[in-house]
């Protein structure tokens, strides 16, 4: 497309540069024929300024004749004619250098002449006699006695002559031609040219006679007139004009050249033949012989062809009364007069042409910058769709998000806590990798959220870092513990080494460092399909600073996974991207994990990479500043260095950890075994790797000494009741230090065993001590909770672990009965409830406490966990806080905790009474509606079946509900948008958590539509709800009948 | 979605229908019945239909255009005007007696993934629904 724009410009360029090439040429012979005649004009100006310059040549000597012939020489006596006359002529002599000399012949012989032989200038230094230069006068007074006459030398500083010794030959002037051709006629002539006798010089004399009153000759006045000075003036005269001629020459009327500008330079080549110089220009072809030939007649313009040129010649006849009888020629050399029109024309063309180069190149930019702006334009246009539709689109995005993580947390809420209750159900090994499944499921589901909001968090600047005081050992153990189910699923190696020479104490933020630590091991497991996940913790040596309280630590998790290419590690970090596309599709996840943990470095101070190749695993790495709290590693309290510890079965890698953590408490007897069978002899403790089929009982014979297992947690479950008979304590795998230290402790004897049974997770499937003897023993836990299926959930929690409680369906009603009765250990609250929340409700049981009292722990429960909360639970005098879905761990140890004097009322629960999870999962029963009206499978999903207890929710759930849409319409009506909100909050959750997915989608739209202060979507939303209820209630028999 | 072993993919698909006559409406929901549908909603114009959205929450609407208060055409747009990912992306499909080029263009504008002229047969119906219900990969 550019190619053939310059084509085409370069063709235009072409055609304009032609057209006025033509146009000029055109021009030019239009004003061929004025030039030459403008030329024709000039030259004829010229005539008169050469005239007049010729002229002055000549004037002088007519000027002296008439001086002489008026100064009354004559009637002097004759012996005063020589100073009479010298004092006349010497002047003019001296003054003009055309004016050679003056001189006087009278009839009788008689000769007076004075002459200039004076050096005035490079003509006359290059000639004459050296030594008579000067003005000379020469005086024939006496011809008859004395023919040559003498000589004088005039002095013109003194003004006075002295006489010269000069001789020179008889002169008569009679016998001259000047004087002969004056006294002929008795008229005034112009000799020929001639080379006079003194200088040698080219000249004319000048004569005239002078009479006495009678009319008889007086003498003949001679001036003698060098020509040189006529050809100096014809080119003094030439260049003043401005070369208004190019060839100017004037001849005598014999046509002989007398004056040439070449003359006037070359002096020395006239002087020595100036007759055969003079012949050049008689050649009959040359110009100045042919110009005064063919001028002679016709018009005193005319062209002249000469030597193959043209010359546009003009002659002028020099007055004879003023000037020597003579014809100037002027000549303009033709080619010289059109040259000019030509460069005129070439300037044209030229211009034409630097005109059209001009054009086309403004032209081009101008075409250029159309198309640009076109372009810009377009893209400007599309620019702008774009960047609406990113903008709809990021709007939408947070919209989604905002909404979707709140949408998804309430039905996870459910499947949580209702996995977590299934998993502490007595079970097999199968159900409970399937209760696991559903938990770690959920738990992902959580996390992809948590790092949504996360994510939010950190973009918009939200996310602080903390600096409080943590245990590096637990932060790092804790978080390898929580991927050690995962690792052990896919039957991984995890290990930890943490430096043992690291002070334990450190000042940071632990939730965050444990959140990258989760996100990175995570990653490794997810990745990794066979071989070890390693952990490892050190200080980073060369680092200057470091020395200084904040601490570099470096933290790396090392897989034996797929491994990461260049482009894969370059992209790693960016937020939802993954190493690769069908990445996502074989493991899922957001892609915002590696994100976050980037930002989370970073807002640490620290940084984070990655070193990997493909197919030869990864190390993720992050390098944190964290201060030492305290100046000394721990070790173990009591001194171990007695004990000698056999490893058996570990892995190299877990017993080189293994035996460092060991060594770091000063043990020194350590020995390493294959496998169990080889092992044989007495030991302080025997860690024994077990496993599925590692171990059997007989493999335990030629051991003596106390027994630790190490194994996975469903490794450690799965132990025969033979094995575990036999320990003393068991280790979870990633082996910790002070599991490790603390085993060696019970081999040494200065622990007792660990009650091996307690450390199960099944075991805390525990029954409740009924209300009244938990209250005698202050252990009875306070549920304030509005949400039914929340409180069932948490009273089945609780139940499972052992502990009574009582529920209260808001703060007031909760408040009530801390003020009636006593017996509560620990307070849980929901923070959102109506009549009184929980914030109202903690601030209200610290103010009733008083100083004095007995402080009552109070945990909250919250599904927001938004920034904040947490200082808000703490301002409020809250102990902490849970959030739903609520974590049976955590809770568990939150019990253990604030409720210690419950843990001996927990009730043991026979194996037999445990539910019948497989007739459960086969519960769902069939129906013939629609399910968004009433979908059982909610239900079944958390009771398992549809039983009596569920339907009794169901039924009391649903009563409370036209209360609740009442409560809604009363205060849309009356303008209280908090009573509309709180009673839809609550539709929302009870109908949805009963599995009325209609009436809680609307009433969770009403919500939104009130959060948001649409008023009119919500009252069209809210007028839906008592026919969406009717419709629910005419099913109500039917469910009931299930 | 759409689980092909199931006897019947219509089953769990809620479907709208918005028709002003009586027993025209009778008709579509009979035409529904035989190809599978079993949740199926009804309202006899714009504005009670706006209702019913908001209420079941319709995974694909069959709309009459010539109805009062609210016609099928102003349904539609303040439907996708709601703002909820939802109710903008639930395929609508008229079903009228009016082919004046007018209202199909206006309609056309709209994004309505479907245009059928009465009387229609159950077999137009289905290929219709169908298309927009299990649109084919790509």
């Amino acid at each position: 497309m550019l190619t053939r724009r310059w084509v085409m410009f370069c063709v235009l360029a072409l055609a304009v540069l032609c057209g006025s090439g033509g146009i000029s040429y055109w021009v030019y012979h239009a004003q061929r024929d004025e030039l030459v005649s403008d030329a024709g004009h000039e030259l004829t100006d010229a005539t008169v300024a050469f005239t007049q310059a010729l002229n002055s040549v000549f004037e002088p000597a007519l000027t002296l004749g008439g001086t002489v012939a008026d100064s009354g020489i004559r009637h002097a006596p004759p012996n005063q004619w020589p100073t009479l006359f010298f004092a006349i002529a010497t002047g003019p002599v001296r003054q003009f250098e055309q004016m050679n000399g003056a001189f006087l012949g009278f009839p009788d012989g008689r000769f007076l002449h004075v002459q200039d032989l004076e050096v005035a200038g490079p003509k006359r230094a290059t000639g004459g006699d050296r030594t008579s230069r000067g003005i000379y006068r020469r005086i024939i007074d006496t011809p008859a006695i004395n023919p040559r006459g003498r000589w004088q030398v005039y002095d013109p500083q003194t003004g006075r002559a002295k006489m010269s010794p000069r001789v020179t030959q008889a002169y008569d002037p009679r016998t001259r031609n000047w004087y002969r051709q004056v006294a002929a006629d008795g008229r005034a002539h112009w000799t020929d040219v001639y080379q006079f006798a003194s200088s040698r010089r080219l000249g004319v004399t000048y004569a005239q006679p002078i009479f006495n009153p009678d009319g008889s000759l007086w003498a003949v006045l001679g001036v003698d007139l060098s020509l040189g000075s006529l050809s100096q003036t014809l080119l003094t005269t030439s260049s003043a004009l401005a070369q208004a001629a190019d060839i100017v020459f004037a001849t005598d009327l014999a046509d002989s050249v007398l004056g040439h500008p070449e003359l006037a330079s070359d002096t020395t080549e006239i002087r020595s033949s100036t007759s055969e110089f003079l012949e050049r220009y008689r050649d009959p072809t040359s110009f100045e012989s042919l110009a005064p030939r063919q001028l002679k007649e016709g018009p005193p313009l005319q062209m002249v062809e000469a030597e193959g040129r043209s010359y546009l010649t003009t002659k002028a006849d020099l007055d004879p009364a003023r000037a020597m009888p003579m014809q100037i020629y002027l000549a303009r050399d033709l080619e010289q007069v059109l040259a000019a029109a030509r460069a005129v024309v070439y300037r044209n063309v030229l211009f034409a042409f630097v005109a059209v180069v001009v054009f086309g190149v403004v032209a081009s930019y101008a075409v250029k910058l159309q198309v640009e702006m076109a372009l810009r334009r377009q893209a400007e246009a599309e620019l702008i769709e774009a960047r609406d539709i990113a903008e709809a689109a990021t709007q939408a995005k947070s919209t989604f998000l905002a909404t979707m993580s709140h949408e998804i947390r309430t039905p996870m809420n459910g499947v949580m806590s209702m996995a977590e209750l299934l998993g502490l159900t007595r079970l097999d090994g199968e159900q409970r990798r399937m209760a696991r499944i559903i938990i770690d499921s959920a738990t992902a589901l959580l996390t992809i959220i948590n790092d949504i909001l996360d994510f939010s968090k950190i973009e918009a600047g939200k996310l602080e870092i903390e600096a409080v005081e943590f245990s590096l050992m637990s932060v790092v153990g804790g978080s390898a513990e929580l991927l050690a189910p995962r690792a052990e699923a896919k039957g991984l190696d995890l290990v930890v080494h943490n430096d043992p020479s690291l002070i334990d104490l450190r000042l940071g933020d632990p939730t965050r460092l444990r959140q990258i630590l989760l996100n990175l091991g995570g990653n490794a497991v997810k990745f990794t399909d066979e071989g070890r996940i390693d952990i490892r913790v050190r200080r980073i040596e060369d680092v200057p600073e470091a020395t200084d309280s904040a601490e570099r630590l470096r933290f790396e998790v090392t897989d034996t996974g797929i491994g990461l290419n260049e482009e894969q590690r370059a992209r790693l970090f960016q937020a939802f991207v993954q190493a690769d596309s069908s990445t996502s599709r074989k493991y899922g996840g957001t892609g915002l994990g590696l994100s976050i943990c980037q930002r989370l470095t970073e807002l640490m101070g620290g940084s984070i990479g990655v070193d990997s190749e493909p197919g030869a695993g990864s190390t993720f790495w992050f390098e944190l500043p964290l201060a030492a709290v305290g100046d000394a590693p721990p070790r173990y309290p009591d001194d171990l260095s007695a004990a000698s510890v056999a490893l058996v079965g570990l892995s190299d890698r877990v017993a080189e950890v293994a035996e460092l953590y060991l060594r770091a408490t000063g043990i020194e007897r350590i020995d390493r075994f294959a496998a169990a069978g080889e092992a044989a002899g007495e030991r302080t403790l025997w860690i024994l790797r077990c496993g599925a089929g590692r171990l059997a009982p007989e493999d335990l014979g030629g051991i003596e000494g106390r027994i630790a297992f190490l194994g996975y947690r469903g490794e450690l479950a799965d132990l025969s009741p033979d094995l575990k008979s036999r320990a003393s304590a068991l280790l979870t795998v990633p082996v910790s230090r002070n599991g490790l230290w603390r085993a060696v402790a019970i081999g040494l004897g200065l622990r007792p065993a660990e009650e091996i049974e307690v450390q199960q997770r099944d075991d805390m499937a525990f029954a409740p001590p009924p209300v009244e003897e938990a209250r005698a023993a202050g252990a009875l836990v306070l549920v304030a909770e509005d949400n039914e299926t929340n409180q069932v959930v948490v009273r089945q929690m609780l139940g499972r672990m052992g502990f009574a409680c009582e529920i209260a369906e808001n703060g007031a009603v909760a408040l009530e009965r801390l003020s009636e009765a006593s017996g509560y250990g620990l307070l849980l609250t929901d923070v959102n409830m109506p009549v009184m929340d929980g914030f109202e409700l903690a601030r209200a049981v610290r103010a009733r406490e008083g100083e004095d009292a007995d402080r009552l722990p109070i945990v909250a429960l919250t599904a927001d966990a938004l920034a904040g909360t947490e200082e808000r639970c703490a301002e409020a005098g809250m102990d902490g806080y849970l959030t739903k879905p609520i974590d049976s761990r955590k809770l568990g140890a939150l019990l253990a905790g604030h409720l210690p004097q419950g843990l001996a009322l927990r009730r043991q629960v026979e194996q037999a009474a445990a539910v019948d999870e497989e007739a459960a999962a086969e519960a769902a029963p069939a129906i013939d509606w629609d399910p968004e009206i009433f979908d059982p499978a909610t239900l079944t999903e958390t009771f398992g079946a549809l039983d009596e207890e569920a339907k009794e929710l169901i039924r009391g759930a649903s009563a409370a509900w036209p209360g609740r849409i009442f409560e809604i319409e009363a205060g849309l009506a009356a303008g209280d948008v908090k009573r509309a909100r709180d009673a839809a909050h609550s539709l929302k959750g009870a109908a949805l958590s009963v599995g009325a997915k209609r009436l809680g989608r609307i009433a969770a739209d009403l919500q939104d539509y009130l959060d948001d202060g649409d008023l009119d979507m919500a009252g069209i939303m809210a007028e839906l709800l008592p026919s969406t209820l009717e419709e629910f209630q005419e099913l109500l028999p039917k469910i009931m009948a299930l | 979605m759409v689980d092909f072993n199931q006897a019947n993919p219509y089953e769990n698909i809620r479907i709208l229908v918005l028709e002003d006559e009586s027993h025209i409406r009778q008709i579509i929901v009979r035409l529904l019945r035989q190809i599978g549908f079993r949740l199926i909603h009804e309202a006899a114009n714009g504005a009670d239909g706006f209702k019913e959205l908001l209420r079941v929450n319709p995974q694909v609407i069959l709309c009459d255009i010539h109805m009062e208060p609210i016609d099928g055409l102003n349904f539609l747009r303040k439907l996708r005007s709601l703002g909820k990912p939802e109710f903008t992306r639930v395929p609508v499909i008229f079903l009228t007696a009016d082919a004046e080029r007018g209202t199909v263009v206006e309609a056309k504008d709209l994004r309505v993934d479907g245009y059928l002229v009465k009387p229609v047969s159950p077999k137009q119906l289905k290929q219709r629904l169908d298309a927009v219900l299990f649109p084919a990969p790509n």
